[in-house]
């Protein structure tokens, strides 16, 4: 079509020129500059593939994806599942003034992630914060931790802020989802005398392949390329438990002015983010 | 268009965008690297030493643009005042201040010095964790020669200007030529509650050993031992430092940090004071929750009264003696003998440098000196900092900031003061500030900890 109407570019130019400015041309440069080793404001070397090579055998950045799996989990596999549960459980039950609790579960989502970051940092103060508080009230000392100080658990806590920011999208989207299925596939279903996991099984969740596979891929992107909270609150502490590829990056860039090896990180991440999202994709559309 | 005219469109497209990948290799192998040409540097660095001799402040009217982080809000009023003044001495000159946070300033300078415009005086962070790499970029106009005509040869220590110096090359810290002047002193030492200690019976321990002894009384008596939060990371730099002061010699440690003849801190002395870190932690020495705790809640906790000591630096000293009053103390790190020579890590705080592609450099340099000049450093003093250069100043006896000034000055005169071990390379401050954090945990030794900057400060340069 655009082949016989060529005006059909005109019109596309100016996105397309923004586009390219602020998206295509940075992503060219930095894989460019991924083949240097410079500081950012001197002069620069080239050195091919080393940056990549040695990206591969440095132990560091390679724990920093592993943080970046784990956080898959929180951010995108917990969140999934708690907004299925509450999407379903909310279309089977009356619930009196379920738009008011749509939006206020919903509200995590509009916070910046800076905020959000602050405030949990405040929850999981080992003192004063409201977690060690109410874990000690019911008696749970032992239960206490140092949280974002603890080498165990500043990665998960850091995770459950952020099921906490991203279960109320999930469960929005779903909660639209499942008000497209058709009534009559439930009512076929209980015809059929299936309960609710079945009904469940059978017709809510294939009905929301879309909206599921939606879900995952912006929640996965956004736990691979997570880099606000672990920047306000431990800075990839205690030691690099928390450290995470987005914060290496900063960190390549801007302390340790080693910008060649920044991009090279900077593209590592691109790719693997690109593959997880087409293959969760690739997993969703088949059968 | 028929299928093989779509298929010879495809086949040129193929071959188009496969030349367009071959130029750009070609581009990209060879002299094309982003960032300066080669020439710059030196160029650059050649015109700032061609400058005049004798710096004068000349009648044409100049605007002075200076970047800094005095966010605080003792050194806001002071650097506010100074602007003031400094304008009031040469009405031709107007100050433009940029001001940012610390961690804002250090990350934008290398930005902002290699563009055209940049501010034409910065801000620096010390050592290899600032001014060194833009010193090796030719960005830091070489100060030797404002040095001599403005005299500051007289007014810095030798060790003040170590810190601040590089060879021009940027290859080696602590020797060449000098690239900034201090403004502040930044010295680390420990706040005392004198209540605490006369609760408890006792008077400022004279030795680590008694120090230690005071600790474990603290705890038995239910109080915070040492306040303070590690969550930020660097504040347990400092403590670490201080501790490790006491075991080993200053002169060893500085010159590990300025990598003279290489220097080596696998020292039993090094160890022993990482091993003694690593003891106050396990005995529960210091503040609750410590790895999870914020600076910040560290500095509010001691200031409403929780806490005997608080081993931290200069820079909180007006908030301390805010809140604390005539209960708040301030001495070094006592040492390992009774008598030892007094030692602590610090020096002045982060120094002021000129951008080589500023075109006002001899206002610049007034500027740098009118801020290390005595009536500024006495203002300094007075807004409740330490100055750098505090011989002649009138400070209030028995006050918080004159204790300061006191360890400063005898430590300073017995040469027990060593610099931070982060300046010693680019890295250095994440490798010892995750180092610590995990001796601290037990998830490293000892040994681990001090190999660990010692491979990094030997495979710097290397």
């Amino acid at each position: 079509m655009a082949a016989r109407q060529p005006v059909a570019y005109l019109y596309l130019a100016p996105a397309l020129l923004i586009y390219g400015l602020l998206v295509i041309a940075p992503v060219i440069y930095a894989v460019w500059v991924s083949f240097f080793e410079w500081d950012g404001v001197g002069t620069s070397v080239w050195v091919g593939a080393e940056n990549y090579v040695s990206a591969f055998t440095d132990e560091r950045l390679l724990d920093a994806f592993t943080h970046a799996l784990v956080l898959v989990f929180f951010y995108c596999v917990l969140p999934v599942l708690l907004g299925l549960l509450l999407a379903t459980s909310m279309s089977r039950v009356k619930v009196r003034g379920l738009a008011f609790y749509r939006a206020v579960l919903f509200l995590p989502q509009i916070l910046p992630l800076v905020a959000v970051g602050i405030v949990w940092q405040y929850v999981y103060e080992p003192n004063d914060g409201p977690l060690n508080g109410f874990l000690g009230f019911l008696g749970l000392d032992g239960v206490q931790r140092t949280w974002l100080g603890d080498f165990t658990w500043a990665l998960p806590a850091l995770g459950l802020a952020g099921t906490w920011v991203l279960f109320g999208l999930c469960m929005v989207l779903f909660i639209a989802g499942v008000q497209k299925i058709p009534p009559s596939l439930y009512d076929a279903a209980r015809v059929d005398g299936a309960g609710p996991v079945r009904e469940f099984l059978a017709v809510t969740l294939p009905g929301l392949r879309g909206e599921i596979v939606v879900a995952i891929v912006l929640t996965m992107i956004l736990a691979l390329r997570s880099f606000d909270m672990i920047a306000v609150t431990t800075k990839g502490g205690p030691g690099d438990a928390t450290n995470v590829p987005a914060f290496e990056i900063y960190q390549r860039a801007f302390t340790y002015a080693e910008v060649g090896s920044a991009s090279a990180v900077a593209v590592m991440l691109g790719i693997v983010v690109f593959l997880a999202a087409a293959l969760a994709r690739l997993l969703g559309e088949r059968g | 268009m028929s299928t093989s005219g779509r298929l010879e469109s495809t086949n040129r497209k193929a071959r188009a965008s496969a030349l367009c990948l071959a130029g750009l290799s070609a581009l990209a192998l060879g002299a094309c690297g982003p960032g300066a040409d080669k020439s710059e540097p030196q160029a650059a660095a050649k015109k700032a030493a061609s400058v005049a001799q004798k710096p004068t402040v000349g009648p044409e009217k100049v605007t002075l643009n200076v970047q800094d982080h005095f966010v605080g809000s003792g050194q806001e009023e002071w650097i506010k005042e100074m602007v003031t003044a400094f304008e009031a001495k040469y009405p031709q000159v107007t100050v433009r201040r940029n001001k940012r946070s610390f961690g804002d300033d250090v990350k934008t300078q290398r930005l902002a010095l290699s563009g055209g415009k940049g501010p034409d005086v910065v801000h620096v962070a010390n050592g290899w964790s600032g001014m060194g790499p833009l010193v090796r970029a030719g960005l830091l106009v070489n100060l030797d020669k404002y040095s001599k005509s403005w005299g500051w040869d007289k007014r810095f220590t030798p060790e003040t200007r170590a810190g601040m110096s590089f060879t021009s090359d940027g290859k080696a810290f602590g020797s060449g030529s000098l690239y900034g002047a201090p403004t502040e002193t930044a010295i680390t030492g420990v706040y005392y509650n004198k209540a605490k200690l006369k609760k408890l019976g006792v008077e400022y321990p004279k030795t680590i050993q008694e120090f230690e002894d005071v600790l474990k009384k603290a705890k038995a008596a239910g109080e915070t031992p040492i306040q303070g939060g590690d969550l930020d990371k660097w504040p347990f730099l400092h403590v670490a430092y201080m501790i490790i002061n006491q075991f080993e010699q200053p002169k060893v440690l500085n010159d590990w940090i300025f990598k003279r003849d290489g220097g080596d801190l696998n020292t039993p002395g090094a160890l022993e004071g990482a091993k003694t870190l690593r003891r106050w932690a396990e005995n529960d020495y210091f503040a609750k929750g410590v790895l999870g705790k914020k600076y910040e809640d560290g500095i509010a906790d001691f200031n409403k009264g929780d806490g005997v000591f608080f081993m931290t630096g200069s820079w909180v000293a007006g908030d301390v003696d805010k809140a604390l009053k005539e209960d708040a103390g301030f001495a070094a790190l006592p040492p390992k003998e009774a008598g030892g020579t007094p030692s602590t890590t610090g020096g002045y705080g982060n120094p002021f440098s000129i951008n080589a592609k500023s075109k006002n450099i001899d206002v610049a340099s007034a500027w740098l000196d009118f801020l290390s000049a005595p009536e500024a450093q006495q203002a300094l003093a007075d807004s409740g900092q330490l100055p750098a250069f505090t011989e002649g100043l009138n400070l209030e006896e028995g006050t918080l900031l004159s204790q300061v000034a006191d360890v400063q000055e005898t430590t300073t005169k017995a040469a027990g003061l060593t610099e931070y071990f982060d300046f010693a390379t680019p890295k250095m401050l994440d490798t010892a500030q995750e180092g610590i954090q995990r001796l601290m945990a037990g998830e490293e030794t000892p040994e681990a900890l001090i190999e660990s900057l010692q491979e990094e400060q030997a495979a710097f340069g290397a």
